[in-house]
């Protein structure tokens, strides 16, 4: 009997602790780099970089959005990437889980993305990009994962914001800062739109987890006292959304190529409105 | 507060009030809560109160939950009620609950939380409690004016979450001290998703057969055993439990 319940004990620790190609059991239990952490780097890139701002001269810009593209695959995240030059998309923002977190994805993801010139994009972590010690390959590559982006028209300015929530938390040191930025530069701007990759609400029976409860409740505080038109998140890998005061919750489908239904989002905004549509593949 | 709420209320209390007067078991608890957490701004401390009348096989309790620091600017920020029968189906003994919980988190938000759970203490060292909870969100009629927004826009029901409790103790649940340790989505004021549970060592001592003191310290790991996992939070609870007549 005793020896049963340690052969029982160590398959669950030898399951724990292994990994394969998609995910890490490690990564259930614990993380390389927490948020924090992530957090402050992503903080040193932007203070080295400064923060995009895009100026247009029409009034009318699409921005794209995708999500959970998982590469390996690629065949979906060439067709996005083609769709969004073909039609000028302004802005690309992808709401994490790109990759598995292997460094190989990482290097075929980069691969497949255009010349900045060409398209901006805007990438963000996701829980599966950390997996393998991922954050150290999204970082070289991409830098920040916790920024904002503007947008300025012939007549307006629009704010954009990422979070990284790959670790299923926004974490102290983001909070204050998202508290920050809404507190000191949502006045200065039309709409804001908020990019992250963790859903905030659970609408449909799934097993993909949200944000703790109390996070919830301070995230959704924030949305309605500072206005946050928009809030687009993947990470549950099937379409939804949800209107709670006068912010649009958006769950992307994911992109990968395995999604039977996989799709993108196109936001188009205009004078009036932010209208959105997910673009079948 | 809606009529009908109001009149729930009221039925609670004439309810409780005739529960007293057939000689039945009241109980009295308190307890404080101290932690800190991602999004608590500091530390927190939270103080409940809650009562219990137990006649027979039925029972029926109510709380109530005070910030004394938070970042929350809502004082009273807790509510609940929750009645429960006895059942037994061949030797399995069980409770059925069905209770309502009010969350004050916000001066412009609150969230709801109501559905039923079934609770066994049929194994001598194990607890089990599972259920479904109907989760809203919603934003306050004041709140709704001050931000122009629609009524229909001002709540959010969330699918239906399974919520379960699994507790295992080293001694059987009647003796004089215990000490256990729960893994669970469900607090007395929380009501997590069923993705995100949250353990909890619990120790308690009767100091007298009608007198207990408990304590228990919960961790909080966001996004435990399913996506890349960091802490969140903790607290430590602290409480006395009185059974004021038998």
């Amino acid at each position: 009997m005793e020896n049963f319940k340690l052969k029982i004990i160590s398959i669950f620790f030898i399951i724990a602790l292994s990994s394969c190609e998609e995910f890490e059991m490690k990564g259930f239990f614990t993380t390389y780099e927490s948020i924090n952490p992530r957090f402050e780097q992503s903080v040193k890139y932007n203070n080295l970089n400064g923060y995009s701002k895009i100026v247009i001269t029409q009034s009318n810009y699409t921005i794209y959005a995708m999500g959970d593209s998982h590469v390996g695959g690629t065949k979906n995240l060439d067709r996005f990437l083609k769709d969004a030059q073909d039609e000028n998309a302004t802005a690309v923002v992808m709401v994490g889980d790109l990759t598995t977190g292997h460094k190989k994805d990482y290097d075929l993801f980069l691969k497949h993305l255009p010349l900045k010139e060409s398209l901006v994009y805007f990438p963000i972590v996701g829980n599966h990009d950390l997996y393998f010690d991922g954050w150290k390959h999204f970082y070289s590559i991409f830098g920040s994962s916790t920024y904002i982006f503007v947008i300025n028209t012939s007549n307006e300015s629009d704010l954009f914001i990422c979070l990284d929530t790959g670790g299923g938390t926004i974490g102290s040191k983001q909070l204050d800062w998202f508290k920050n930025v809404l507190e000191t530069e949502r006045d200065n701007y039309r709409n804001c739109i908020v990019f992250t990759h963790n859903n905030i609400f659970r609408l449909r029976p799934t097993t993909s987890a949200n944000p703790m409860v109390e996070e919830i409740h301070v995230l959704i505080d924030l949305f309605l006292r500072h206005n946050v038109n928009m809030v687009v998140t993947g990470h549950d890998h099937k379409r939804n959304t949800a209107v709670l005061g006068n912010t649009t919750h958006i769950i992307m489908d994911a992109l990968q190529d395995t999604n039977s239904r996989a799709s993108y989002l196109k936001l188009s905004i205009n004078a009036d409105n932010i209208n959105y549509s997910f673009v079948e593949l | 507060m809606n009529i009908n709420k109001l009149k729930f209320l009221l039925l609670i209390v004439v309810l409780l009030a005739s529960l007293n007067e057939i000689k039945a078991q009241i109980v009295f608890q308190t307890h404080m809560d101290i932690g800190e957490n991602n999004v608590s701004e500091g530390v927190f401390l939270k103080n409940t109160y809650r009562g219990s009348y137990q006649h027979e096989k039925l029972n029926v309790a109510a709380g109530i939950q005070f910030d004394l620091i938070s970042n929350n600017p809502n004082v009273l920020t807790g509510f609940d009620v929750l009645g429960s029968r006895e059942f037994t189906i061949r030797d399995f003994p069980f409770d059925l609950k069905g209770f309502y919980m009010l969350n004050r988190f916000s001066d412009i938000l609150h969230e709801t939380n109501w559905g039923v759970r079934i609770e066994t203490t049929k194994f001598e060292h194990f607890l089990f409690e599972l259920g479904m909870n109907n989760k809203t969100y919603a934003i306050n009629s004041k709140a709704r004016a001050e931000y122009d927004i629609d009524k229909s826009d001002s709540k959010l029901r969330e699918n239906l979450i399974f919520i379960y409790s699994i507790s295992a103790y080293l001694k059987p649940h009647n003796h004089n001290w215990n000490i256990g340790l729960s893994c669970t989505n469900i607090d007395y004021y929380m009501m997590n998703h069923s993705t995100n549970p949250v353990f909890n060592l619990q120790m308690k001592y009767k100091l007298k057969s009608n007198l207990t003191l408990f304590a228990e310290t919960w961790y909080k790991q966001a996004g435990m055993l399913n996506i890349n996992s960091q802490y969140f939070g903790y607290f430590v609870r602290g409480g006395i439990k009185w059974k004021i007549s038998n």
